[in-house]
């Protein structure tokens, strides 16, 4: 088993395991943190592909500069959900949406 | 409403519904990334032939600012996009000021003093060292925003208080500067985000320096305009609860 | 199975393990503080991949900057006040109480 299959393996099983929390967790502070974790289990599996990669001993520097790149547009949309989140707590009261027919 | 998330789950359906969902997908996927085997595939060779002519001697620097300028320059535009929705939706043109702490403590006022000027210097290091070693502008952008955050929560309250034209123009640097510098050259007859392999380096540098900034700024911003106004709390709790 | 591999299912193994806890863990300041954990341990694991400069931006911005917003965020909307909060601010878990 390659230092690639072990992380490789963990991204896939952090992805399956988020998106069954953003469906099933109702809270929006959880949906977040589930959304946030999902996107750092792509930002590995790209990390480790490029290990995969690498040539004498100098890794794959594209999923590299992708993975950078990654990191910040997660946390602008993790800020920007997390003012919206808040915004709608102090206007309404409540951490969760509703159904859409007034009732949560 | 207590610290604790009930964890309300919507029903047994949905549940069972997710897992079946989230486990064929994990299926799929962990039968796909046993597939890719063991053997490089990617553009690494590629890259180093290339880096020569980038300006800067690290590769995902190179990457970043030279063959994949796009990709940055409209990340930038992402966090520009971020911290402008943040300060929209608290309806405010200027970062907001902070409440003074009560007592920050001899201790904590004392690492302060001590770990900020650390702070900065490493920014610009990790910035300086960004064209020839692992380090680079996002790096740099966020330790120097952790430094002026840390001055905020410990109580320096004026820290950050830019007024609207520089707040914006601050958040806007990285984006404009980009532009300019690929319309520039567009002029001068290369390709859009394309540079003159003398002049790469420099180029490189200032819009590294460009970018640091901002980032750093639009972190400050993200962080300080999610929190709401002790003002806007007492209207909240009147009008807000109706 | 070396040492070294050892190490790495283990930090793996771990990553998920957190992941699950901070999804499932019922006090949400308490899942919080295990996300910051497992934005670290995944900094470890970057490093582990060689890409350090990766792995310093995700303990800087992923855990640390998105840590300390999310933590604001959890101090907001549960009304638990914060230890950098004023003390007379006013206690926002009463007015609150009502609503749940």
């Amino acid at each position: 088993m390659s230092l690639f299959l072990i992380y490789a393996l963990a991204a896939v099983g952090l992805f399956a395991i988020c998106l069954h929390a953003i469906i099933t967790r109702s809270h929006l502070l959880r949906k977040i943190l589930a959304l946030n974790m999902m996107g750092s289990s792509v930002f590995l599996l790209l990390i480790a592909i490029a290990y995969r990669n690498s040539v004498e001993e100098t890794a794959d520097p594209v999923p590299h500069a992708m993975v950078l790149t990654g990191i910040v547009v997660a946390v602008s949309a993790t800020a920007f959900a997390l003012a919206l989140a808040r915004r709608y707590h102090a206007e309404t009261g409540e951490t969760e949406l509703s159904d859409g027919d007034g009732s949560t | 409403m207590d610290n604790r998330d009930p964890l309300s789950n919507p029903g047994y359906l949905v549940r069972i519904l997710s897992m079946v969902l989230s486990a064929g997908l994990l299926a799929v996927l962990i039968a796909a990334v046993v597939d890719l085997g063991d053997e490089p595939t990617g553009l690494t060779a590629r890259v180093m032939e290339q880096i020569d002519q980038s300006g800067v001697s690290h590769p995902p620097t190179a990457v970043l600012l030279n063959f994949r300028a796009y990709d940055t320059w409209l990340e930038v535009a992402v966090l520009l996009l971020a911290a402008w929705g943040a300060l929209a939706l608290r309806q405010a043109t200027r970062l907001p000021e902070q409440p003074q702490a009560t007592s920050a403590g001899p201790v904590l006022d004392w690492l302060v003093r001590l770990l900020v000027p650390l702070l900065i210097v490493t920014g610009v290091y990790l910035l300086w060292l960004g064209t020839n070693a692992p380090g680079g502008a996002f790096q740099a952008g966020a330790v120097i925003g952790a430094a002026l955050v840390l001055l905020r929560l410990s109580g320096y309250r004026s820290v950050g208080l830019l007024d609207a034209l520089w707040l914006r123009g601050s958040l806007l640097a990285g984006f404009a500067g980009f532009l300019l510098i690929a319309t520039v050259l567009f002029l001068a007859g290369w390709t859009f985000l394309e540079y003159p392999p003398d002049q790469a380096g420099l180029l490189i540098v200032i819009i590294e320096l460009l970018i640091t900034w901002t980032v750093a700024v639009s972190f400050v911003a993200l962080f300080v305009a999610a929190r709401p106004d002790p003002d806007d709390l007492n209207t909240e709790s009147e009008g807000g609860h109706g | 199975m070396t040492f070294e591999m050892l190490f790495d299912v283990i930090l793996a193994l771990m990553l998920v393990w957190l992941c699950w806890r901070v999804l499932a863990a019922p006090d949400l300041f308490k899942a919080v503080v295990l996300f910051i954990v497992y934005g670290l341990l995944i900094a470890l694991a970057f490093v582990r991949l060689q890409a350090p400069d990766i792995g310093l931006a995700e303990a800087s911005i992923g855990a640390g900057l998105t840590g300390a917003l999310m933590l604001d965020a959890v101090g907001q909307m549960t009304g638990r006040r914060m230890p950098w909060q004023r003390k007379d601010e006013p206690d926002r878990k009463e007015a609150d109480h009502g609503q749940s």
